[in-house]
């Protein structure tokens, strides 16, 4: 191929990017708010904020060596630019060495920008990432290659003459490529530095015109040349999305109290974590350690399901695939997660203990087609994305997919180990969006997703003290949905957001004969409308309804008749069989205001008011968030903090008789936050925050006055107070890393009178450390160490090596008419901890580039010295003996991944 | 190629070591675990069969432990001798539960303690029999049930001990749970958690009269032949080789513990009217039955066969097969073998024999 040295292309690129500061935010969580124009990309500029623009275009120089020898490459920096617009600091963040990281960075020092600006109109220093992208260009068609006859005087007349420019800053885009179809053929030009094409020679007809750039999304128009005319055209590129970052944060900075990332780059870095980002949540501060396979997200001391999942703002029923092993969402597949541990806005409801809102990222917008292909020990995965083919780039797709196959393999090798399990959990999960912009302020996207997670175990005789079971138990869990959202950015003042979405969600279980099936048909959707209403002031009102058909079907034992003693197997109870189909609704609304005094305070109050069918009564739920920079200049100190109410209603069991109880009203909380944070360079920052939380209403059960049963209630209150630290090192070209602790108690009294008591998740000290560092040539090596406070249990032996402890009590009394032991607590509920927690991980990632794709290998190796930490109490059928059962050996994880 | 067979067992197996999850190892999948329930140890109650399961107001109840002391004696003097506490007087707890007993026994014998007088009869009794009558007031101190005969309840509690019964102190702190009798040895020693079995029965009383049986048992049977009730008269199989170490080291690499070792199915001489019908309750619009099954006791080899065998279902009724398998020790000797059948209702039966390893 004949090609000529060419500097095809030097783009910037505007990625993500954050505003120092202060601002409004979106109208709903995933979604960008209006006034943050150019980027559609950046994830979390706020509105009424204004990212850096760029005034003038540098092109870097073409390393001569590289040009030589034929290569070709992407340099992406990450810029730190001043109030003034002046670039103070380029970092190469994605290297690609033979002097191209020098090229880009000697060109990047001499950009100039507009600067970033707050809510309020004030400039503010930013950081953003920039891509520098070195091609080899074509060589240039001889003028009468293709032409064939000279073309007449008349043709020579048509032309098409324009300027190609970056939307949002009018900086020529050098180096586009415009390619030209149409009644002549097929032409190429490329834009010269001062953002200028032209095709001579047309002859009159329809052309279609297709402008690409690296960075931008591609613009596909069409152009009508009369007879005899030569037309001059303006086109602008759009920055494009491309899923570089993706950005987990504590609280957006305008709602809510708490505002912590996490770039793509850590999340995929993170050892232990096997690159899932969803589990990289749990090394945050205030989300306390899992046990060991458990799928749980435990929030500043709640339970499991006081904390609410998303995906785009649709409620889904889980987080993590069966023990937690990856989240249902690959990481790939994520724009970024927005995290609430306490305090978040009236826009969100019905739980009391956090929210994770995980945002799917937009389909690449240039116009090619993207994959990647990924496999470890436990799963495999792709994803492709790129445009709809017949629709001209104007709706584009993304898909992806994922299965284990630990049934397939690992079975297998268990089998021959003799290790005598041979039955495995299996999961997938699957993603397709399509997207579209009606209007280049607004979006359109379609989505499917899914999840499924099953695992059957083998019985070929009846488990202890159960004679009528027989035959296979099974567990199943799935979720669908169609979700339908809409984004408009109308003006500068005005935004409005909604989605929508059906779906299902499956729970099977069956033992033997036994079998409880859960249909839900779910119905969702929220609506926001923002709108600036004066200078600082923003108002968001929006809707959230919830509505839910439960259809299950129960077969099991009937509970104890009258004349049977309890204790007894419930397997030789007479089966019955029903059914139970219902709906339950839940509407909610809100009203919020964000007001900016200052550019350097920021006050959030709003209300919300919701509704629940099953439950007593209504919930009106008054919020209040603020926060305020202590000085203008670097170093940042930031002063926060919030209080607010927030209700949950009670779990369906719990209100459906005969499980449950009719009349109950929701579960309430009172959450306090107060907080500082403190720069101490542009990579360093220290953040503390108190918090405390309240709880009363709770729903809990007590034994029936007269006869067997218990009844539920409003009875149980509850508190949970403690402070969390961050101390992190912003990940750089060469490392990132960060240290989290967390100190709390969560505390609980079930009945009025009570002793209070903690819970079993109450963990006192939670301690993360973890770092990667770039060693070059590809290589990364990285480390996590977690040091937490041992869960509580309820035990019914005492610990033989604690003081105190009677060994030769009597544990346990034996129910001679069933023939069972039925244990005698020992100390109080939850009154022994487990040993403390601590365990190391490592992590080391290779990458080979290549000139069109690149390919990565990892090991992943959980628990390295092999700590035998503790999970649980395992006891013998008499209570006379007790051991600890273990939690993760050593575990190895090798995974090898390709991108194009 | 026998080394290669190995070599890759124990790759596939390393490889499914380490990389397996947690459930494996927290489910202690590669640790031998317990020592199986249905091995008699140590002091056992097998049942505490009372002579009328169901009994009315004012009846008279007759309850026999049979019991078990299967701790291995050094001194090679035979089972230690156990003394057997028993405890009446409670009847109708809060939620039928049998710790809604203890404020209303506290109650009794403080009051006992205050004025001194005479146990009453049903209260308190030793030995491997006891008995009470049950209360005039059982079932009008109870309020009409939704739906169904009235019913009312009666605890009996019992302490067996291979050693001598105390009262013990009890946990100043009252956070514990506690049972207020410790078992000790001649010399004055708390004997451990395996001596001592603390525990309780009950009685039902329902206003329709509706009574209940113990499951008739006419006897066991080893490979299909019924086993004599005469010890002398036991049966004789082959040991089986494997040691008691060897059989516990299952999963993660362990080889068949009973290559070689012939199984033998034990069972009970049963009718299959054994189930009584449960009166009042319907399913379907069909009559039910008390549910009936078995426990299996060994005193040593393993019940490969399980440990628990449903005899007569709910719904289904009688089950033709209720067996088990049996894999004899190592060591030769004579070795007993129960069998404790349980219905539903709280009726109990049981059934010992012997069964000679050589």
């Amino acid at each position: 191929m004949n090609v000529l040295p060419y500097q095809k292309s030097a783009l910037a690129l505007v990625l993500a990017g954050f505003v120092a500061g202060t601002s409004s935010s979106p109208a709903l969580a995933q979604t960008a708010p209006p006034g943050d124009a150019p980027a559609a990309s950046a994830p979390a500029a706020p509105t009424g904020a204004a990212m850096p623009r760029p005034l003038n275009y540098q092109p870097p120089v073409y390393p001569p060596e590289a040009e030589k020898a034929g290569l070709e490459a992407t340099v992406t920096l990450q810029l730190d630019i001043d109030k003034t617009g002046k670039v103070k600091n380029v970092v190469v963040i994605e290297p690609a060495g033979h002097g191209f990281d020098e090229s880009a960075v000697e060109a990047a020092k001499k950009l100039e920008f507009e600067p970033a600006r707050k809510a309020d109109g004030t400039p503010a220093a930013a950081r953003i990432l920039y891509r520098y992208s070195f091609a080899l260009k074509k060589a240039e068609p001889p003028p009468d290659a293709g032409a064939g006859d000279k073309p007449s005087a008349a043709q020579t007349r048509e032309a098409l003459r324009g300027v190609v420019l970056a939307s949002g800053g009018d900086v020529p885009l050098a180096g586009a490529t415009v390619l030209l179809s149409g009644p002549s053929g097929q032409s190429e030009a490329t834009v010269d530095g001062d953002g200028n094409f032209r095709f001579d020679a047309l002859g009159p007809g329809k052309y279609r015109v297709i402008i690409t750039a690296p960075g931008y999304d591609a613009l596909d128009v069409t152009e009508e040349i009369a007879a005899g005319e030569a037309i001059e055209v303006k086109y602008r590129l759009v920055a494009a999305s491309d899923g570089l970052e993706v950005v987990v944060r504590g609280a957006r900075a305008p709602r809510e109290v708490t505002k912590r990332t996490i770039e793509q780059r850590e999340m995929l870095r993170i050892p232990g974590t096997n690159g899932d980002a969803l589990r990289a949540l749990q090394n945050l501060p205030g989300v306390a350690r899992p046990p060991a396979i458990a799928g749980i997200l435990l929030v500043r001391g709640s339970a499991p399901q006081d904390t609410q999942t998303f995906l785009d703002g649709t409620q889904i029923p889980l987080i993590y695939h069966f023990g937690g092993l990856s989240s249902v969402v690959p990481t790939e597949m994520i724009e970024r997660i927005d995290f609430f541990p306490g305090n978040f806005s009236a826009q969100y409801g019905r739980v009391m203990g956090g929210i994770v809102d995980v945002a799917v990222r937009a389909p690449k917008n240039d116009g090619k087609y993207h994959g990647m292909a990924q496999a470890d020990l436990v799963d495999a995965r792709f994803i492709a994305e790129g445009p709809v083919p017949g629709t001209k780039n104007k709706v584009r797709f993304i898909a992806g997919a994922r299965r284990s196959y630990l049934d397939a393999t690992l079975g297998l090798a268990l089998d021959a180990a003799g290790a005598g399990i041979t039955q495995l959990p299996v999961y997938w999960d699957y993603q397709l969006g399509l997207e579209a912009n009606p209007t280049p302020s607004s979006s359109v996207r379609l989505t499917f997703f899914g999840a499924d997670d099953s695992i059957a175990l083998v019985a070929d005789q009846p488990p202890p003290g159960e004679p009528a079971i027989s035959g296979n138990a099974g567990f199943h869990t799935g979720f669908h949905r169609i979700q339908l959202r809409y984004d408009n950015d109308i003006d500068d003042k005005n935004r409005f957001s909604a989605v929508a979405a059906v779906g299902i969600d499956q729970l099977d279980f069956a033992v033997g004969p036994f079998f409880f099936n859960l249909a839900n048909y779910s119905i969702s959707g929220r609506a926001e409308y923002t709108r600036r209403i004066g200078k600082g002031i923003t108002l968001n009102a929006g809707l959230d309804v919830f509505s839910n058909y439960a259809d299950a079907k129960y077969r099991g034992p009937a509970p104890p008749r009258a004349g049977e003693p309890s204790g007894g197997p419930f397997s030789t109870r007479p089966l019955i069989e029903s059914e139970f189909s219902g709906w339950i609704v839940n509407p909610a609304g809100y009203v919020e205001l964000e007001i900016a005094p200052t550019g350097r305070a920021k006050l959030v109050p709003g209300i919300r008011i919701d509704g629940y069918n099953r439950v007593d009564g209504v919930d009106i739920s008054p919020r209040v968030n603020g926060r305020i920079d202590l000085t203008s200049k670097f170093p940042r100190s930031t002063l926060k903090g919030g209080v607010g109410a927030y209700s949950q209603p009670p779990q369906p069991q719990e209100t459906i008789p005969p499980f449950g109880s009719s009349g109950l009203r929701s579960n309430r909380a009172i959450h306090y936050a107060i907080g500082a944070e403190q720069e101490f360079t542009r990579n360093i920052e220290l953040s503390a925050e108190g918090f405390y939380k309240q709880l009363d209403r709770l729903v809990s059960q007590q034994p029936s006055d007269v006869g067997g049963g218990t009844e539920r209630g409003n009875l149980g209150k509850g508190r949970i107070f403690g402070a969390e630290f961050l101390l992190k090192y912003k990940a750089d070209a060469n490392f990132f890393g960060w240290v989290a602790y967390t100190l709390s108690r969560s505390l609980r009294t079930p009945l009025p009178g009570a002793e209070e008591q903690p819970v079993s998740f109450d963990q006192t000290h939670i301690l993360t450390a973890l770092g990667s560092y770039r060693l070059g040539g590809g290589w990364e090596f990285g480390a996590r160490f977690r040091l937490v406070s041992g869960n509580l249990t309820t035990p019914n032996v005492c610990n033989f090596e604690q003081a105190g402890c009677i060994p030769n009590r009597a544990n346990a009394i034996y129910n001679a008419a069933v023939g069972t032991y039925v244990a005698i607590p020992y100390s109080g509920p939850f009154s022994e901890r487990f040993p403390m927690f601590h365990q190391l991980d490592i992590r080391v990632d290779r990458r080979f580039r290549f000139k069109s794709w690149q390919l990565s290998i990892y090991l992943d190796v959980q628990n390295v010295y092999n700590s035998q930490n503790v999970e649980g109490i395992d006891y013998n059928f008499n209570y006379t003996a007790r051991q600890y059962v273990t939690g993760v050996p050593i575990l190895p994880s090798f995974g090898i991944r390709g991108d194009f | 190629m026998k080394y290669t067979r190995s070599f890759r067992r124990h790759v596939l197996g390393a490889l499914a070591a380490a990389t397996l999850a947690a459930p494996i190892a927290s489910t202690g999948g590669c640790s031998p675990g317990w020592v199986s329930s249905n091995l008699v140890n140590g002091l056992r109650v097998f049942a505490v069969t009372a002579d009328k399961p169901y009994a009315q107001p004012g009846e008279e109840v007759r309850f026999e432990m049979s019991f078990y002391d299967g701790y291995p004696d050094p001194e090679g003097d035979g089972p230690r001798p156990v003394q057997i506490l028993w405890i009446g007087g409670c009847y109708n707890p809060p939620g039928d539960l049998y710790y809604g007993c203890f404020p209303q026994l506290l109650k009794t014998f403080q009051s006992l303690g205050e004025s001194g007088g005479n146990l009453p009869p049903g209260l308190i009794g030793f030995g491997p029999t006891f008995t009470t009558t049950i209360p005039e007031d059982i079932l009008s101190q109870r309020p009409a049930p939704d739906g169904g005969s009235k019913y009312g309840l009666q605890f009996v509690f019992f302490f067996a001990c291979a050693g001598e019964i105390k009262p013990i102190e009890l946990d100043p702190s009252g956070k514990a749970g506690f049972f207020p009798f410790g078992c000790f040895d001649a010399e004055g020693n708390r004997l451990a958690a395996d001596s001592f079995v603390p525990g309780f029965s009950q009685i039902y009383t329902f206003e329709d009269g509706r009574t209940n049986q113990n499951p008739p048992v006419a006897g066991m049977t080893l490979d299909g032949e019924p086993i004599p009730e005469d010890f002398t008269e036991a049966p004789t199989i082959k040991a089986c080789p494997s040691t008691v170490d060897e059989r516990r080291a299952v999963g993660c690499f362990a080889g068949d513990p009973y290559e070689n070792c012939p199984e033998h199915e034990i069972d009970l001489i049963v009718e299959p009217t054994i189930a009584e019908i449960d009166p009042g309750e319907m399913v379907g619009g069909e009559q039910i039955y008390e549910a009936v099954w078995v426990d299996w006791l060994v005193e040593a080899g393993d019940l490969t066969g399980g440990g628990i065998s449903l005899i007569s279902g709910v719904t289904e009724g009688y089950k033709d097969e209720h067996s088990t398998k049996w894999i004899p020790p190592d060591e030769p000797g004579l070795y007993q073998i129960w069998g404790v059948v349980r219905d539903t209702r709280g009726g109990s039966t049981y059934v010992q024999r012997y069964i000679r390893v050589e």
